[in-house]
């Protein structure tokens, strides 16, 4: 809010205070983030998603593990505004389907039945809900009466709504690997930071940790977790507890770089100046020497998010990561990696347009973040 | 003499007839039913009985070129003396020469893939539908009247695929020289009666007596099939491996990259059975032999010019020149093969496979068929009963908690959702071809029922808390954990979902084979969810794997009483003695394998056995009978119909007599 109302303060602000203004690092950070306009529209998009999957529940018509037993492996249905008679309704409103099996060829044939109307509803009663866990409900944002059934995506072979369990999925896959993430990345800034600053036998310790930790193979060191993970954990908890120990064994790349990157900082003439002026080793190392690398740890953080989506998806093939029947986008398009899929039943693969979609997003929000807060990138 | 010269029938048709079997049976008296036209004799029966002479023997047209360059004898000189060659009337149509067949398998060793299983020969063979053993690679096999002594007499001039002779030698080789040597292999279980293992003796040339301790009607059985080991091998050429006839064998194995001779005997005489052949020259009895091994493990197969069958109109089989196992790990894979038309017949495949098998026909030119089993459950969930903590041992213990589980299942609704309806949504158990079927058990607590199901769990005192799961004895809220190493996840939901409905929480446990055999082993398993066939009658006669603790194989022991088993295997030096009822049911399985097929004790004890475990609800099936999908080519002939029962990888269905038709 204030950053966007700067132009008119500072119209303001001629009038009564010298014609310049301070801006923190913060607020330049931002005036450069501004302009890059698809860094800023994946920004808000990243935004929305994580507030829609954190309120999926809300969010999607039905639950993700209801199933309709009448509509097996149904396509999505179609939004219409035109009836059958051809007349315009403003209002969207959809048919129902009705299918059979064909005994030849054993495929579920889908028609719409024209004979009546179900109009899309805002805030429809469905299969009840604890939104974030707490609250008792049972509104879906978008509905239709019964016995209409409104699956925008299709279901899968059990009957089960694709937007529905695509936005739970996504849930999964969007929070479950930023945790291990973070241990990594404070792990990797602490151990890096004391290495790098400190040097000598600290650096020699660390470094010589670093070495033995890369060199663990990470294939063989999965399965002996997999083999080791209790077998009363869910497999959100298993995944999790996986993410977690190759993150506390992964951080040692990031720890190389942020030594290497400080090393060269500290010989730099205003760390020599701080020294000297008495400013505390915390504050050089926070203030003088973190802020040099920033774009890289931003760079790092915005890239490895969608890493992480991309290997719970690697993950779930070695029968290491999330497993049906949790539901994430790595066990849904492991789901659709068949066949049937892409020849008779395409609407199972929309849960791969999410996983572009958001890695995508990512890498934008990443490109944009790194052209803003290198301080030596001038536009 | 009770003889198996002529042809005897294992189904029910011909229940009577086994009661006979002290009475010698010629197969045209039997009269036995057979679900289509195939059948053999041997040559002098085969003129005898249809009055035909068979007056030249023909070949196939590679082989003719051979033998006119000199690289092969005449057919005349390839085949078994004229009486003892096996004449084979094909199932439609007789064939002609040339064409090459390609099927799938999943990995270089794996079990279940059929291809192989359609053309491997034993001693003794089976017809279509398994009605019918005949003998096969033996000229007769016969029991002597108080079935302790088993006559093999071999076929007189049948020659190894290398042209040396095979001589009852071949047979003494495999028993006195693999199976009684220290540090070989030891006899087969199933060579084991009584206690006592079977003791094997030369007569003559052609001629093995084996004697057992007591009675073993069921022998025929077990020589009929591939589990139980291959009691002949070719002497002349394994001898090289062996210590007992190299004194350089070790020097030889080291030399060939082996650690022992014993590896490296063991390497070059593996693939007797099945197509694990790994070292093509060693000679062998079947229609093809193993040409060679391309880089991608492929096997190419090529026909076998010393075969020893012929139809009936003398022409040599196989048919067909060349087969390629094709090495297919993903399911996928296969199917977009099968699609392409790039492989000739192939299995494995699931009932949900089927609209991708239909939609591709007319483009691969094959047909999905769809066979009838013998199987009365897909697949079944079963509760580990020695499972380590105490409190849930004790409700699986309690058949009332096992029989709420199955009544919880809404079966109906199974069938429509996973197999297209085309199953039958029953209680675990033997199908209803079987002859220990009776009409209670399909029903059996098999009704989908809540209501039931929950009134049994209360009256266990298992009281429903207020999040709607219910609780144990001790407070605890009872959760379990299903282990699923068969990638059944599907169903799994869906039953996980049926018993949340009663309070029971369950969550699922997708794992590997291995990890479930470990956890297994240590009792940590609560339930699992396993394939269930093994049920048809000849099969559980042979392996009774479900009727017994641990109510599984003896290496994924899935109902528990693992040490049960090893106590009763060792006669009580290791293991736990079992509970009564458990010991009972173990000396029952015991006593059942010992009977002769089709005698009083045979259907007496089969059924007890059967209607015991079918009432302790060890093993809940689900939907059973599901048709098994076969794809096969429209290019092969004489392929079995429809009407075929699948039991265990359609053994009966002789590509030795298949061709194609371009």
């Amino acid at each position: 809010m204030e950053i966007n109302s700067m132009p008119q303060s500072a119209v303001v602000n001629l009038k009564t205070e010298p014609a310049y203004e301070i801006l923190s690092q913060r607020q330049l950070i931002w005036r450069k983030f501004k302009r890059h306009r698809v860094a800023l529209l994946s920004f808000y998009a990243l935004i929305a998603l994580y507030a829609i999957v954190l309120l999926a529940e809300f969010f999607a018509p039905h639950g993700a593990f209801e199933r309709h037993s009448s509509h097996l492996l149904s396509p999505p249905t179609t939004i219409r505004f035109v009836d059958a008679e051809g007349v315009f309704h403003l209002r969207p409103f959809i048919y129902r389907m009705d299918n059979e099996l064909n005994r030849q060829t054993f495929q579920r044939e889908y028609v719409e039945d024209t004979s009546e109307k179900f109009f899309l509803k805002f805030f429809v009663e469905g299969e009840p809900y604890k939104l974030l866990g707490f609250i008792d409900s049972n509104i879906h944002l978008i509905g239709v009466d019964e016995p209409g059934i409104f699956l925008p995506f299709g279901t899968d072979a059990l009957g089960r709504d694709i937007l529905s369990r695509l936005l739970l999925g996504s849930r999964t896959s969007l929070f479950v690997g930023l945790l291990g993430l973070a241990i990594g990345f404070v792990l990797g800034l602490f151990f890096g930071g004391i290495s790098g600053y400190y040097g000598g036998s600290i650096d020699l310790f660390v470094q010589r940790l670093t070495e033995f930790l890369q060199s663990l193979p990470t294939l063989p060191l999965w399965m002996a977790l997999a083999a080791l993970v209790p077998a009363e954990w869910t497999p959100i908890q298993v995944y999790f507890g996986i993410s977690s120990v190759l993150a506390i064994i992964g951080w040692t790349s990031l720890a190389r770089v942020i030594r290497g990157k400080l090393i060269s900082l500290r010989e730099e003439d205003y760390v020599m100046a701080a020294h000297l002026s008495g400013v505390s080793e915390r504050a050089i190392i926070t203030r003088h020497l973190l802020p040099g690398f920033t774009s890289y740890l931003i760079v790092y953080l915005t890239l490895a998010v969608p890493q992480m989506i991309l290997g719970e998806t690697a993950l779930s093939y070695l029968g290491l990561g999330i497993r049906a029947p949790a539901v994430s986008l790595g066990t849904l398009l492991q789901d659709a990696q068949n066949v049937q899929t892409v020849t008779l039943s395409p609407w199972l693969l929309i849960p791969g347009g999410m996983v572009i979609l958001i890695v995508v997003a990512f890498n934008f929000l990443g490109d944009g973040l790194r052209d803003a807060a290198d301080p030596y990138r001038h536009s | 003499m009770n003889s198996y010269r002529s042809r005897i029938s294992l189904f029910t048709l011909l229940v009577f007839v086994f009661a006979l079997l002290c009475i010698p049976v010629a197969a045209q008296e039997a009269g036995f039913s057979s679900v289509d036209s195939f059948r053999v004799w041997n040559l002098d029966e085969y003129e005898a009985e249809t009055g035909s002479t068979i007056a030249t023997f023909n070949e196939a047209p590679m082989l003719a070129e051979r033998v006119a360059s000199g690289d092969l004898p005449k057919l005349e000189d390839r085949l078994p003396v004229r009486e003892d060659i096996q004449v084979v009337q094909p199932r439609e149509a007789i064939g002609t020469y040339g064409g090459e067949l390609r099927y799938n398998a999943t990995n270089p060793s794996t079990f279940g893939n059929i291809g192989w299983s359609a053309w491997d020969q034993h001693l003794a063979g089976l017809s279509t539908n398994w009605e019918v053993i005949f003998p096969n690679i033996a000229k007769s096999i016969e029991f002597s009247e108080d079935n302790t002594v088993v006559t093999i007499t071999l076929r007189r001039g049948m020659k190894w695929s290398d042209g040396q002779p095979v001589t009852s030698d071949d047979i003494m080789f495999w028993y006195e020289n693999i199976m009684l040597h220290p540090e070989l292999p030891n006899l087969p279980s199933s060579y084991i009666v009584g206690g006592q293992p079977a003791v094997l003796a030369k007569v003559d040339e052609n001629t093995v007596t084996v004697t057992f301790a007591t009675a073993y009607p069921g022998f025929i059985e077990i020589i009929a099939r591939t589990d139980t080991g291959f009691p002949i091998a070719p002497r002349h050429y394994l001898e090289q491996w062996h210590i007992d006839f190299n004194e350089d064998a070790q020097a030889k194995a080291e030399e060939e990259g082996y650690a022992t001779w014993i590896e490296a005997f063991e390497a070059h005489r593996g693939g007797q059975i099945a197509d694990f052949q790994i070292d093509p020259g060693l000679p062998v009895l079947k229609p093809w032999i193993l040409l060679s091994i391309d880089e991608f493990g492929n096997k190419i197969y090529e026909r076998n010019p010393y075969y020893w069958k012929v139809d009936t109109e003398g022409n040599q089989l196989p048919y067909i020149d060349r087969q390629i196992r094709v090495l297919l790990s993903d399911l996928e894979v296969v199917k977009l093969n099968i699609q392409a038309g790039d492989l000739d017949y192939a299995d494995k495949l699931l009932i949900s496979d089927l609209p991708v098998l239909r939609a591709g026909e007319a483009e691969g030119n094959y047909t999905a068929l769809l066979f009838p089993t013998d199987q009365g459950a897909t697949r079944k969930y079963q509760f580990n009963i020695t499972v380590g903590d105490p409190v849930l041992r004790e409700i699986f213990n309690d058949i009332r908690f096992r029989q709420a589980m199955s009544l919880a299942i809404n079966r109906e609704e199974i069938n429509e959702t996973l197999f297209f309806g085309l199953g039958i949504p029953r209680q675990w158990g033997v199908s209803t071809n079987s002859p220990f079927y009776e009409d209670w058990m399909s029903d059996y607590y098999a009704a989908y029922d809540p209501e039931q199901a929950n009134a049994l769990l209360d009256e266990m005192g298992l009281t429903m808390g207020s999040d709607g799961i219910r609780l144990r004895p001790d407070g605890q809220p009872l959760r379990i954990v299903l282990w699923d190493a068969i990638d059944n996840i599907r169903m799994d939901e869906l039953v996980v979902e049926y018993w949340g409905d009663i309070g029971v929480a369950t969550e699922i446990n997708p794992s590997t084979r291995e990890a479930q055999v470990a956890a297994l082993l240590a009792n940590e398993v609560h339930v699992s969810v396993w394939f269930a066939d093994v049920v048809a009658a000849i099969d559980m006669h042979t392996r009774p794997i479900w009727f017994r603790p641990p109510y599984g194989l003896d290496t994924t022991p899935l109902g528990g009483g693992f040490a049960w088993r090893t106590w009763w295997l060792t006669n009580g030096a290791e293991g736990e003695e079992p509970p009564p009822y458990y010991l009972e049911q173990m000396q029952l399985a015991d006593d059942f394998l010992l009977t002769s097929v089709g005698s009083e004790e045979y259907f007496e004890l089969g059924q007890q056995l059967v209607n015991r475990t079918v009432e302790q609800m060890m093993h809940i099936g689900t939907v059973g009978e599901v048709p098994y999908i076969y794809v096969r080519s429209n290019r092969i002939q004489n392929f079995p119909s429809e009407s075929t029962i699948y039991i265990d990888h359609l053994r009966g269905a002789h590509s030795d007599q298949w061709y194609v038709t371009e």
